[in-house]
């Protein structure tokens, strides 16, 4: 008897849609780029806070605007997704 | 009154026959108290005597009868019917090859488990005369947990790092060198930290958890991986500011 064991193809572009936890995990990983750029907002917001209130106040405005509420929503998003049991 | 019953899909392959696999649909009475493993084992009985799969002990201790039920690795002694739809799909475990029906290609994780060395190495051979190794409670609870693995390959069915990235040790191996790393009576972590300090050891384990979700045994796979990571670092730097400490 001659063994011809079967080898079953694995798409490397789209397993992580094969799975709910698999792709909870996707969304895990790609959030830490929403936290990386939340890191960098905040210490830019120090920065100008350094600069005194005309520049802060310019600074709290612009994240009120359209872009950063849009960032906001965005990184909001994500919250949720770190917090699903089984997505850690 | 008609008796009620639940329709298996078993993945079938042959190799002396087929090319690769296909689908086989065959209908089993319902029992309230029967595990999926119960409904393969009258299809072997009673309906297809060629049906092949692995099984021993029916009670979530030998490991063997692990396979993808409805998608999920799980044993198919620790599945009841009754938590099922009427149609239940059985494969063989993912990500090993499938040496014929339900039965995968284990040779693989075999070479990986031994090569993590999952055994005591202790600091001294003593002869059986002078008796056991001891350890207090509190030391076996340091690795209790990791000893509940049975070597059942869900861990490794479920991990997509084992899936795209062959050389990766995985989660079983891995667990258990942890678990002899943190045993107070092993000193064998030195000889184990070429496969598991290594890339294809802990550090391509991308921690999806996966493993952990599926392991039968609690064991925690994907917590032993990252306190392993946690231990290696530490190493690393030790190394450096004390050279001379592993001489």
């Amino acid at each position: 008897m001659s063994r011809r064991p079967y080898i079953r193809p694995v798409s490397t572009t789209r397993w992580w849609l094969s799975e709910g936890r698999y792709f909870r995990y996707m969304m895990r990983e790609l959030s830490s780029l929403f936290i990386g750029a939340v890191a960098i907002l905040l210490i830019f917001g120090l920065y100008r806070l350094s600069q005194g209130p005309v520049a802060f106040d310019a600074f709290v405005a612009a994240l009120l605007g359209q872009g950063g509420t849009a960032f906001v929503v965005v990184t909001l998003f994500f919250l949720p997704i770190t917090l699903i049991p089984g997505s850690r | 009154m008609t008796e009620r019953t639940v329709e298996l899909e078993i993945l079938r392959y042959d190799p002396e026959q087929d090319d690769e696999p296909h689908f086989q649909t065959y209908t089993v009475p319902y029992h309230e108290d029967w595990v999926v493993l119960d409904a393969i084992n009258y299809i072997k009985d009673e309906l297809d005597r060629t049906l092949s799969y692995r099984w021993s002990c029916h009670m979530a201790v030998c490991g063997s009868c692990g396979m993808v039920i409805n998608g999920a690795p799980t044993l198919a002694c620790h599945t009841f019917l009754r938590d099922y739809p009427d149609k239940i799909r059985v494969e063989p475990l993912r990500n090993f090859p499938i040496e014929r029906d339900l039965i995968v290609d284990m040779d693989d994780f075999i070479g990986k488990l031994t090569s993590v060395k999952p055994w005591l190495v202790a600091r001294e051979e003593r002869s059986v005369d002078e008796g056991e190794y001891l350890q207090t409670p509190a030391e076996l609870a340091v690795f209790k947990q990791y000893t509940a693995c049975i070597n059942c390959l869900l861990c490794y069915s479920a991990c997509p790092q084992y899936a795209l990235n062959e050389p990766f040790v995985g989660p079983a191996a891995l667990a258990l060198a942890h678990r002899y790393n943190l045993d107070s009576r092993d000193v064998g972590r030195s000889a184990r930290e070429d496969v598991v300090a290594s890339n294809p050891g802990i550090w391509e384990c991308s921690f999806v958890g996966a493993c952990s979700e599926v392991c039968p045994k609690q064991v925690d796979p994907a917590a032993a991986i990252q306190q392993a990571k946690i231990a290696s670092t530490g190493d690393y730097f030790l190394d450096f500011l004390k050279p001379w400490r592993r001489n």
